[in-house]
């Protein structure tokens, strides 16, 4: 199978998916938080700077997530430029999820962005190791 | 390709390293399962009984289960790397487990639960690298 070939690897691409990968780890985190702590809509100020600790982790994962796409799609091995686009492609399902869920408040939204999230974190993880 | 041949490919893939692979790819169809089950009951309130926390402790058994294995299988490798992830693994099971157990036998406070979660996402990295890990070694 050509996808999973062992070759040449840059060293871009694995520290792209380190640094994205600390990125998703502190979102989650965050995000756990919002989702223990959190009582929507919000009143208290410690109730924002919780859920701007995951947008922050968040938007940096996105930047990341296209930066590691990138690098990984002048990869020669096939498998690590599908993983960096489902990576992108997870992570764009979770913001559309997250964006809904805080413009309309209706938790399916927020689901959908967990979930999304567990298929981002592993595409993330596996170009480190791949 | 034929049919026979893709699937003792396939068989030859989860067959490497001493079967690390084969059951990384268990464990995390498990992690993913016990994920969402777990994800329903705060985000829609659905309260620590029925069918979702069911899911979730069978699910969680099954995982802690599974990295017991893998850590035994990466054992009898020598691969340094694989024995410390799997050990890592073994060690986020064990405390998500615990941390969830505490929350579900009575001290309902969330600090436990995003213990849990914490240990939750130890646990889902270390097995996303064993998997591509041992894929590709």
């Amino acid at each position: 199978m050509s996808i999973i070939s062992v070759g040449p690897k840059s060293k871009v691409t694995t520290s792209l998916a380190m640094a994205e990968t600390v990125f998703l780890t502190g979102a989650f985190i965050a995000g756990l938080a919002t989702l223990l702590y959190d009582k929507f809509p919000l009143q208290q100020s410690w109730q924002s700077f919780i859920l701007s600790l995951h947008i922050s982790f968040a938007m940096l994962t996105a930047f990341f997530g296209v930066a590691l796409y990138t690098a990984t799609s002048r990869e020669r091995r096939r498998g690590l430029a599908l993983l960096g686009m489902a990576n992108a492609i997870f992570i764009g399902i979770a913001a559309a999820g997250g964006l809904l869920f805080y413009s309309t408040l209706d938790y399916v939204y927020s689901y959908v962005m967990a979930l999304a999230f567990v298929g981002a974190y592993v595409t993330a993880v596996s170009c480190i190791f791949y | 390709m034929k049919l026979g041949e893709t699937v003792y490919r396939f068989m030859d893939l989860v067959a490497k390293n001493n079967y690390v692979t084969g059951l990384s790819i268990l464990q995390l169809l498990t992690l993913t399962a016990l994920y969402s089950a777990g994800m329903a009951i705060p985000i829609f309130n659905l309260g620590l009984q029925g069918s979702a926390i069911t899911a979730h402790i069978y699910g969680a058994i099954t995982v802690a289960v599974l990295s017991l294995l893998i850590l035994a299988a990466s054992w009898r490798t020598s691969d340094l790397r694989l024995r410390v992830l799997a050990l890592f693994n073994f060690l986020f099971v064990l405390m998500a487990a615990f941390e969830g157990l505490f929350y579900f036998g009575g001290f309902v406070d969330p600090s436990y639960a995003l213990g849990m979660g914490i240990g939750f996402i130890g646990a889902l990295f270390s097995n996303s690298a064993l998997l591509f890990y041992s894929i590709s070694h």
